[in-house]
């Protein structure tokens, strides 16, 4: 058989190829999940001849009072953090999508950066903003206004949501931005023939038009707060507040006793049941939001409403999220790094102005860790999007049975908390496959946990990709004596390398700043940069780890300019 | 040759030095013998030795570097120290402990800790039990030595309750200052009440006073901190940590111009030891043992000293024997913490989880 002939058999072969590995990937997702819903039901070290099966997990679990007031925290939090995520990501995105406000590239530029800021760089900088004793703000406003005690503290649900929420508020905007871009401006149009105000229009017409699509985004949005790891753990963790996050690494890292992985499995599926009917309830409100977008091929222009006066306010709104999101808490981790101990501003402080922490750095360690980081970033969106793309096409161009059963593991990862997958994998790489497959405390496991917490995200992206490619371009392709890899090969991946770059380099950023799964995994041989900034900081080097963090966010700043440039190529941060 | 030559010079020397220092029967230097020639040997072969715990404990990734150096020109070995900055030593051994039931190997060659974090999984067999006697005879002597060799005192601390001297409310002399109103709301506890766990032996404070106390603290407290986390201390975030492990971070913070003070409480003085063990499921048993030998020289004592202001107190020239016996010049009488001593009294491990959960617990 010549070569010609045997390329052209693995050319017809690739559905089957792709439909392995779909399978194979859709075991790697699921086995984790599998060992924790496992393990709620035993008893006993996995691995021990004496494992026994009990429900004592669950009793235990539930209990606990602590279990229930855990849960009803991180719902506080998680509805706080979205409350302040939608204050400031709705009204940021209609500037953007519906009004005149002139700087709109730079709305969205600066909204999709903030989304990159690693959220426990922020909330390391809030502390020292707010806190109720040494938080610089609380302390200017105790001097300007003579107060007894400090009017605001950051250890609270409140000011953890606060800080999360500040943290979401890019994605709120940028999931809200397309809800506006795609309402039918008609309606709007028609109301105000008959007499609405500006204001009547938002309220009446807007906002009810939008609406499914912002309750779409809020459950999202209240999905990612309730799996939150970094937020809570900075500021949460030393004032005895747990999330479901923090409490969940607490019961696995117990201080008096073995770690007890039953409970904590046991934890985890209550997440799980709580995680799967969040989705239901977000792909049910998708299908809804899409009845009322603009889906016709008439003439649409999105009416703008003229702010006028009302200009500068819009800038202030701008201006103000930038500086309580962004650059107050960045400044102040600066500051702090340059300090032997946090101290308030005043000549004292300045004196001891040094590089110190940033010259005692344990730069082996530190370089090992940018190492390992920048090998999962490259690895990492790669094989996400090779998956993806398999993914994708078994669900959208294949006809295998059961190919919509694929689609719903692909999105499991987003459904289930990440942490969650994290101890699978952990217990999974530790007591199940621990011979077969040696990659406990390796980058390897780290790759492989990384590629499943994406896959949702990028099967999301080329679904949508492949979608807005009619199947009958592969089909003449077919027609004209090509194979089924001759047809995806040349046709559907150069016109999908635009949507694969741009969510690439997406995930690639991700990953530099993935806390939660890398926590969870970590060992020596395998430390991500910030594993090593969390562990400063919880190792007791505050400067340290601010300094860490900042030499961090140094280090993302060419890749995000990078992203910044591509994106705006592709026209995706342009209004 | 003529290297090698030195670095044996060097050796000489340095071993000379600790068996000098160490008076009595070790007071005559002996040649390196050859249960150490065999473990540098094995050590150098290994090429690493894998640390972890805190930034303040023995100097944090600084200190590894200044210990890795010493360690090599005293020894003449290339050994790397791979230091990570940790969790909690109680996690370290979990996580080692979960390593060893999955067969695999540990993450760590060294496990530090204390009584509290030791004695819960002596029962596991998860120390490799080592003869730490034949590396330097007269030099590790059997008062260092707990369980068979599985364990080995490198260090004392001194528990106490460390505080910010310029914001403190006022001047503590004893435990139940803490509860006073002053205090609320602007002092922490540990997640794992160090300390406060030792009061729970009969001979001590006893079950029910210590609940009671340590119930009362709990909703005194603004939050926790581990030992190692000292800055908080110095920064004003909290205004003291009732109680702490060592109390010696307050003189590190002190060197670098931070107003914090140690109180040694007359009514639950605690001394306790830090100790290293091996993991029989270490990648790099011999260079641990090795580096644990190297810390029980004087110049490795001094080291410690130097990055974590503390010894052990009973090695000849130790600076925490100075204070101990300057303590006890002022009637402070110790509780010295053993693991065999914790072993002893299975009441502490009985309801040291309900302390836990109390002060781990916000109301």
């Amino acid at each position: 058989m010549s070569l010609s002939s045997r390329l052209r058999d693995l050319g017809e072969a690739m559905p089957a190829i792709m439909l392995v590995v779909v399978a194979g990937a859709s075991v790697v997702v699921v086995c984790p999940l599998a060992v924790v819903l496992w393990l709620s039901w035993t008893n006993g070290s996995p691995g021990d001849p004496d494992l026994t099966y009990t429900a004592q997990n669950f009793v235990e679990v539930f209990s606990d009072a602590r279990t229930f007031a855990v849960l009803l925290d991180t719902i506080d939090f998680s509805l706080i953090a979205l409350a302040v995520a939608l204050a400031f990501g709705i009204p940021a995105a209609w500037l953007a999508e519906r009004t005149d406000f002139p700087a709109k590239s730079l709305l969205f530029t600066l909204m999709a950066v903030g989304l990159l800021i690693p959220g426990f760089a922020a909330a390391m900088g809030w502390l020292f903003l707010l806190h109720p004793r040494i938080g610089l703000l609380n302390q200017l406003l105790m001097s300007s206004f003579h107060l007894a005690g400090p009017p605001l503290s950051i250890n609270s649900i409140a000011g953890m949501g606060w800080v999360q929420g500040l943290n979401l508020a890019p994605l709120a905007f940028i999931m809200t931005a397309a809800v506006f871009r795609s309402l039918d401006p008609t309606l709007e149009e028609a109301a105000q023939m008959h007499g609405a105000d500006g204001f009547t229009v938002l309220r009446r017409i807007t906002v009810r038009l939008a609406w499914p699509g912002i309750l779409a985004a809020a459950i999202y949005i209240f999905m990612t707060a309730f799996a939150a790891f970094d937020v809570p753990a900075i500021i949460g963790w030393g004032n005895r507040i747990f999330t479901f996050t923090t409490y969940l690494y607490l019961l696995l890292n117990p201080q008096d006793s073995l770690p007890r992985y039953g409970l904590g499995a046991a934890l985890s599926t209550v997440a799980m049941v709580i995680a799967a009917l969040m989705s239901a309830w977000y792909g049910a409100m998708q299908r809804r939001s899409r009845r009322f977008a603009v889906v016709t091929g008439r003439a649409y222009r999105p009416k703008i409403v003229r702010l006028g006066r009302r200009r500068p306010a819009a800038w202030c709104f701008v201006g103000g999220y930038f500086v309580l999101g962004k650059v107050l808490p960045i400044a102040l981790l600066g500051w702090s790094s340059l300090l032997p101990f946090f101290q308030l501003p005043s000549a004292r402080a300045v004196a001891t102005i040094s590089l110190a922490h940033y010259l005692s750095l344990p730069w082996q360690l530190v370089l090992t860790a940018l190492w390992n980081t920048s090998v999962l970033a490259v690895l990492t969106p790669s094989l996400t999007l090779v998956l993806s793309l398999a993914f994708s096409w078994i669900v959208l161009r294949s006809k295998f049975p059961g190919r919509a059963a694929f689609d719903f593991i692909a999105f499991l990862p987003h459904a289930v908390p990440s942490i969650v997958f994290g101890v699978g994998a952990l217990l999974l790489t530790l007591f199940v496959i621990q011979r077969a497959l040696p990659i406990y405390g390796t980058v390897w496991i780290l790759l492989i946990v990384f590629t499943i917490a994406r896959l949702s995200y990028a099967t999301r992206m080329t679904n949508s990709g492949l979608i807005q490619i009619h199947p009958e371009l592969e089909e003449s392709a077919l027609i004209s004596g090509g194979t089924a890899w001759d047809a995806f090969a040349r046709i559907s991946l150069p016109l999908l390398a635009p949507t694969l770059l741009y969510a690439w380099l997406w995930i690639a950023l991700l990953i530099f700043r993935e806390l939660t799964l890398a926590v969870i995994l970590s060992t020596a041989d395998n430390l991500t940069f910030p594993v090593v900034v969390w562990s400063l900081w919880l190792g007791g080097g505050l400067g340290q780890a601010s300094a860490l963090a900042v030499v961090m966010l140094l280090t993302m700043t060419p890749m995000i300019a990078i992203y910044w440039l591509l994106a705006r190529r592709q026209g995706l941060l342009a209004s | 040759m003529a290297s090698y030559s030195r670095r044996q010079w060097l050796l000489r020397v340095a071993l000379a030095t600790a068996l000098l220092f160490n008076g009595g029967a070790a007071a005559v230097a002996q040649e390196i013998n050859p249960a150490l020639k065999e473990l540098i040997a094995a050590a150098n072969r290994e090429g690493a030795v894998t640390l972890s715990w805190s930034q303040s404990t023995l100097g944090g990734s600084q200190g590894a570097a200044r210990f890795q150096a010493a360690m090599n020109k005293a020894l003449g070995t290339n050994i790397r120290i791979n230091f990570l900055p940790g969790p909690d030593m109680a996690r370290v051994i979990n996580q080692v402990a979960t390593e060893s039931a999955a067969g695999q190997k540990a993450h760590v060659d060294i496990l530090l800790g204390a009584a509290p974090q030791i004695a819960p999984v002596v029962k596991l067999n998860l120390f490799e039990p080592v003869d730490w006697a034949q590396y330097l005879p007269g030099g590790i002597t059997p008062n260092m030595i707990e369980l068979d060799g599985r364990i080995i005192r490198i260090v004392t601390g001194l528990s106490g309750v460390t505080y910010n001297a310029r914001l403190a409310p006022m001047k503590p002399a004893v435990l139940d200052d803490f509860l006073k109103a002053e205090w609320k709301g602007k002092i922490a506890s540990t997640p794992y009440a160090a300390g406060l766990d030792v009061l729970l032996a009969e001979d001590v404070w006893g079950k029910q006073k210590t609940v009671a106390y340590v119930q009362a603290l709990s909703r005194q407290i603004a939050g926790v901190m581990r030992c190692g986390e000292t800055e908080r201390v110095a920064t004003g975030e909290y205004l003291g940590l009732v109680m702490d492990c060592t109390g010696q971070d307050a003189l590190l913070w002190q060197e670098k111009g931070a107003p914090v003070a140690q109180l040694m409480p007359l009514d639950a003085a605690q001394q306790r030891y830090y100790y290293f063990a091996v993991p029989k499921n270490a990648q790099h048993p011999n260079a641990a043992k090795l580096f644990t030998v190297f810390l029980l020289t004087p110049e490795g004592q001094r080291l410690a000293y130097e990055t974590w202001k503390i010894d052990l107190h009973f090695m000849p020239g130790s600076r925490m024997g100075a204070m101990i016996a300057d303590y006890r010049k002022r009637d402070v009488k110790f509780k010295e913490v053993t693991v065999q001593w914790w072993s002893e009294h299975p009441e502490i491990d009985a309801t040291r989880s309900e302390l836990i959960k109390i002060l781990t617990t916000k109301e």
